[in-house]
């Protein structure tokens, strides 16, 4: 019979360098925004009277209906005529536009598309797994609303970059109004000056250059504009519907595998303790070839009579651990059946709803 | 280290005995300490962990009726991470969810103020988001300030930071970010207890409107900061 440690020291659990990989920071989203320039009103908290300072104009609704690929766009996304092709338009003009753009940009339409769709990805992983621990809840939710992931969405949904230059258009006499079905922004170029041969001038200045976008970002922030744009024309139940289908139903990920447990007896332990259960013991359930070059043992651990995981392993020390962890991961994974998340209220607040369960917090070892 | 009165021997010779107290630094291992001293406040109080009416009633009073949680939850809400260790029920997870829900209620209401602005779209202002404003509406700050105005980090059970002679003054003991979380957590715990359309309300009757709202408080202190 082996014996759990008993010993209450911290432990905490480890996300996978692989997901770890993808939490690369959204690129300070925020402090990119704060360079926007804003006519601010005299009242401050009058945020009716705001606008942007270079007195953009919005894109024409008869402008509009002569892109095909808006139309088309509109159609792939099956959203009704109730949304303006002119918003679409708005949508797919980045938050830094190029030089000379006179349409007004969706820099605001994509912060309010991005707040929405944090909270709701957040609260659907929330209410499905409400134990899972806070870093991992993160990882999840962030595989979903990351500028990677809603980049890959744009591309789904066949989003196209506009990558003519404006001397292009010209010389080709494209009409404008085929640009507006293309993502259009300023594009990022690499710092040229400390590289750049004898004789060569660049004439991208560096206010320029910082005031491009990377791709990836462009596309992010055309997925969340365009759900913005749902927001205004077919209100909050609509955007959150479009989420739900667009956003979250078609992506899976391996929550199972985003759980590392470093000291995992440990922590169960402690979580017995914080449960008021009896603290665990490990019990030898099964083994066979002690003595050869490949044994198998089973363990299980118990908390008084109640079976709380299984494991196995070629060692005793290993299939010890493994019983903790899958003990932990039957804890952790927990997911209650027929929920309602909270949202569902918001299309009517006289909708009956049964108050979810709401977990006591990650075991601190 | 202290010596003991000298004793004398059969012999005639003197003894001294020694005994040494020693302050180990380092922690020990599976050493537990006893519960009551992470119990003690950040004013010094010894305030035990329950659903006392005198714990929550801080809480409950700025709640009122409409808004009400059940007391073991009332508690959670009150209970930040740094509390004994994380080992009694905290807010960490409301709190994730309460600030997402803030910030989407917060724009709402910037973006749903009357406007004439060209570029607005179905009557819909969404040029003031990212405006400083905007952003200091939900800052750490205003939200700590809040809390603190309407009396609620007295219910507070955290762990006060306090520098190497045990001393700690409010702006770097943690108080406004733990504040700042048991707003947050507040938001969250009526959104997954009552549902989404209390926790707006809420929001745009507790927290935005009033002489000590948001708004009001991030329209004092935004010069200052």
């Amino acid at each position: 019979m082996l014996r759990v440690s008993q010993r209450l020291v911290s432990s905490r659990v480890g996300v996978s360098s692989a997901v770890r990989a993808l939490s690369t920071s959204t690129a300070c989203l925020s402090f990119k925004h704060s360079q926007r320039v804003f006519n601010t009103p005299q009242n401050r908290t009058d945020f009716g009277s705001y606008s942007l300072n270079y007195n953009p104009i919005p894109i024409p609704e008869s402008e509009a209906n002569l892109s095909p690929a808006l139309h088309a766009l509109r159609s792939r996304l099956q959203l009704t005529n109730e949304y303006p092709l002119s918003t679409l338009g708005r949508a797919l003009t980045g938050s830094k536009s190029i030089d000379g753009e006179k349409y007004v940009n969706n820099a605001g339409m994509a912060q309010f598309g991005k707040n929405l769709i944090n909270y709701y990805v957040t609260e659907h992983f929330l209410v499905k797994y409400p134990r899972l621990p806070t870093k991992v809840l993160n990882e999840v939710a962030y595989a979903h609303f990351s500028e990677s992931s809603l980049s890959s969405t744009s591309t789904l949904w066949g989003i196209e970059v506009n990558n003519s230059t404006i001397i292009d258009s010209l010389i080709s006499a494209e009409s404008e109004q085929l640009r507006f079905g293309k993502l259009r922004f300023a594009k990022q170029f690499e710092d040229l000056t400390s590289q750049a041969d004898e004789g060569i001038i660049e004439l991208t200045t560096k206010d320029q250059r910082n005031r491009a976008l990377g791709e990836t970002t462009a596309r992010a922030q055309a997925v969340q504009a365009i759900i913005a744009g749902i927001y205004a024309h077919r209100g909050r139940q609509a955007a959150r519907e479009f989420i739900i289908n667009h956003l979250i139903k078609n992506k899976k990920v391996d929550i199972d595998t985003l759980l590392q447990f470093p000291q995992a007896t440990r922590e169960l332990s402690r979580l017995c303790t914080r449960e008021g259960l009896e603290s665990p013991v490990s019990r030898l359930l099964a083994e066979t070839g002690r003595n050869s070059a490949a044994p198998v043992f089973i363990v299980g651990v118990f908390s008084g009579n109640n079976k709380l995981g299984e494991g196995q392993g070629a060692s005793l020390r290993e299939a010890k651990t493994r019983a903790a962890v899958n003990a932990l991961k039957g804890w952790y994974l927990y997911s209650p059946l027929d929920v309602q998340v909270p949202s569902i209220t918001e299309a009517d607040a006289n909708t009956q709803f049964k108050s979810v369960y709401v977990d006591k917090g990650t075991v601190v070892i | 280290m202290f010596n003991l009165l000298p004793r004398s021997t059969a012999r005639g010779v003197t003894h001294t005995f020694i005994r040494s107290i020693s302050y180990i630094k380092t922690p020990v291992r599976g050493l537990k300490k006893a519960q009551d001293s992470a119990m003690i406040t950040a004013k010094g109080e010894l305030r035990p962990w329950s659903t006392d009416a005198a714990n929550l009633s801080g809480l409950k009073d700025f709640l009122g009726s409409e808004f009400a949680l059940p007391d073991s939850l009332a508690l959670q809400v009150l209970t930040h991470k740094s509390f004994q260790h994380g080992f009694k029920g905290y807010n960490e997870k409301l709190a994730l969810i309460g600030d997402k829900l803030l910030k989407v209620h917060i724009d709402s209401y910037a973006i749903q103020q009357e406007s004439t602005n060209v570029t607005r779209v179905n009557q819909i202002n969404f040029d003031c988001l990212g405006s400083p404003m905007n952003k200091f509406l939900s800052n750490t700050n205003v939200l700590g300030e809040f809390a603190l105005r309407h009396g609620l980090t007295d219910s507070i059970y955290w762990k006060c930071r306090l520098d190497n002679l045990g001393q700690s003054s409010p702006a770097d003991s943690g108080l406004y970010s733990v504040a700042e979380k048991t707003m947050t957590a507040i938001v969250g715990a009526i959104s997954l207890h009552h549902g989404g359309a209390k926790a707006a309300q809420f929001v745009n009757q507790k927290l935005l409107q009033g002489e000590d709202s948001l708004i009001n408080i991030a329209d004092e202190k935004y010069d200052s900061y």
